[in-house]
């Protein structure tokens, strides 16, 4: 709708509801504008420094002597969203692939009532059997004997000295990102007309054969529903602070306990006003956070869209 | 049908391949079933612990072994966060999706949806952040108005996009049949439009509604978590249930660990009504 060939009335009935959709602008602009003015102190301070440096040094007397860096946190985050996507895509094609070509009937209902039930259960929820159930599950049957045994590659090399670990926090992720990931994996699959899978079927293919041309058909929804799983694991808080284990480590050790940004300000944040920068690093920290989930999130969108609009060619 | 020849290796293939997705399926499904089953068992056996009246509506004393006492006081914060959250939002979700349904394919309304899905994905713990430094810094003081506003922005794109949704599959011919009577086109949208898509709206109320209750990140830095006391205004600082679980879940003490699991419960079967409401209204899955 062009503005020159709108009737007055239109005009002002769009005037009218424009404020609404300014508010959400505002709010996104308004935040970016927080976070930049509140990290300005500790910029000013260090330079970029802050973001590549892996250094907690508060003081209470000394402003001077605080220094600070986020490299670790930002690392645990991009770190444990890694493992997440990995995790998630195993179990999320898995469930996806199960649930809408091989099970029928009451069986199918069911698993699907139950995938759609943990998709919108809060993640304190996850959080809490995470600490009480996943970490020391995983650090007796698994970390445990990996670290006995393939100590010698990196990523088992620390001795699991509690569940709480970088792992622990990328697997709950995986756990929690799969059910979302197979809701869009399985309507991605769903959609696909059934000249193509007759077609698969004439001439001869193996069931998993046919999965296999079918899945490949749907990657690219199957990869935009990964990277808004990322988007979404880097950004998942309390369950993540609850099993990270809150050190600042930086490593590739799977057994050893790490920290993200987020689980950084939110269990930093209200110690933070006792000294003259940390508030501010933490802000610092918030503003890469914000920028990481931001561009990540338009990727994760933009190639829904792209899917969207090829697949419309096939419909 | 005849049996089709294939060779023992693609044969070999198929087996093993479909062995291994429904293995990854039987993963992926183990950890939820554990989640649910654990939930409800261990918050059952709290609850029942207290009694259920007591456990709605006491205060937790978890150092008490043989009864750690109810969550009533982070019961009615959240009530009141998501009284407070929901009118700040539906006003201002509604009109924002009429403007996206209305003027669909103008950049505005565009951008708008963009943003809507945008939010929709955005750490929530920035929002906590973004609050604190706005309302809880200048009032001096944490309150649950201030975590009203931290879950109104959380919630707002999740009811924008659904309601707009809703909006946009009208039929043509009604609006039609609405401007060749001589209807404006407020009243177009406001009696007509608005009355025709009611149950895609309220579903889109009941999946806000939803994750105003189970979020958590938001409220950190806005609330501070007065678990023992109710609050007498909107300005005191104040609880909620899934802030309970959270501070509680770090405690060793039993007591603690017990309550968090009766709130976790409280808390998933107030997600699960509201999301199996919205489901029933909506007539479909709902995409959360």
């Amino acid at each position: 709708m062009e503005w020159r060939r709108m009737s007055r009335s239109d005009k002002r009935f769009l005037l009218s509801l424009l404020p609404f959709p300014l508010i959400l602008l505002a709010i996104l602009l308004s935040m970016l504008a927080v976070f930049v003015l509140k990290s300005l102190p500790i910029l000013e301070k260090e330079g970029l420094k802050v973001f590549i440096t892996n250094v907690w040094r508060a003081s209470e007397t000394n402003p001077a002597k605080e220094e600070y860096g986020l490299l670790a946190a930002i690392w645990g985050s991009v770190y444990t969203g890694a493992i997440a996507v990995l995790v998630g895509a195993l179990l999320s094609t898995g469930f996806a692939i199960t649930v809408e070509e091989l099970v029928r009937g009451k069986a199918r209902e069911l698993l699907s009532a139950l995938m759609d039930m943990m998709a919108a259960t809060p993640t304190i929820i996850y959080g809490l059997w995470g600490v009480v159930y996943l970490a020391p599950f995983l650090r007796r049957y698994i970390y445990l004997p990996l670290h006995r045994y393939l100590g010698w590659l990196p990523f088992f090399q620390e001795y699991p000295t509690t569940g709480y670990t970088i792992g622990t926090a990328g697997i709950l992720l995986g756990i929690m990102i799969t059910p979302y990931a197979a809701m869009i994996i399985r309507e991605a699959y769903a959609s696909i007309p059934l000249s193509l899978r007759e077609a698969a079927y004439s001439i001869g293919t193996t069931r998993f054969e046919a999965i296999r041309l079918q899945m490949g058909l749907i990657k690219p929804a199957v990869i935009s529903a990964l990277v808004l799983g990322y988007g979404r694991a880097i950004g998942e808080t309390v369950a993540v602070a609850l099993v990270v284990g809150n050190c600042r480590s930086l490593t590739l050790s799977i057994t050893a306990p790490g920290i993200t940004v987020a689980s950084l300000i939110a269990s930093m944040f209200k110690a933070a006003p006792y000294y003259h920068y940390m508030e501010s690093a933490l802000y610092a920290g918030g503003l890469a956070l914000f920028l990481i989930g931001l561009a990540v999130n338009l990727a994760g969108l933009a190639l829904v869209r792209r899917w969207e609009e090829k697949w419309a060619k096939y419909m | 049908m005849g049996e089709v020849h294939v060779a023992p290796t693609r044969r070999l293939k198929n087996i093993l391949g479909l062995a291994a997705i429904l293995a990854l399926a039987g993963i992926a499904l183990l950890p939820l079933i554990h989640i649910t089953v654990t939930v409800i068992a261990q918050g059952a056996s709290t609850i029942a612990k207290t009694g259920l009246l007591e456990f709605l509506t006491g205060t937790p004393h978890p150092m008490n072994p043989r009864n750690p006492g109810g969550i009533g006081p982070a019961i009615e914060g959240t009530l009141i966060i998501l009284a407070l959250s929901l009118c700040i939002t539906i006003p201002i979700a509604l009109n924002t999706s009429i403007f996206i349904a209305e003027f669909k394919g103008t950049p505005i309304s565009r951008t708008a949806l963009l943003l809507s899905l945008l939010l929709v994905e955005f750490p929530t713990i920035l929002v906590g952040l973004y609050i604190y430094s706005t309302v809880v810094e200048p009032m001096h003081r944490f309150s649950l108005l201030a975590g009203a506003l931290a879950v109104s922005i959380v919630m707002l794109p999740y009811m924008v996009v659904e309601m707009s949704e809703a909006l946009k599959s009208i039929p043509r011919e009604l609006r039609e049949a609405a401007y060749s009577l001589g209807a404006s086109r407020f009243k177009t949208v406001y009696r007509i439009l608005l009355g025709a898509a009611k149950r895609g709206i309220l579903a889109g109320v009941l999946l806000g509604a939803a994750k105003a209750v189970g979020e958590t990140a938001p409220l950190l830095f806005t609330l501070y978590g007065a678990f023992n006391t109710y609050p007498h205004s909107i300005l005191d600082p104040g609880a909620a249930v899934s802030l309970l679980i959270y501070e509680y879940a770090w405690q060793p003490t039993p007591g603690f660990r017990e309550l968090a699991w009766g709130a976790a419960l409280v808390l998933m079967a107030m997600v699960a009504l509201l999301i199996a409401a919205a489901r029933i209204l909506a007539g479909r899955r709902v995409i959360y």
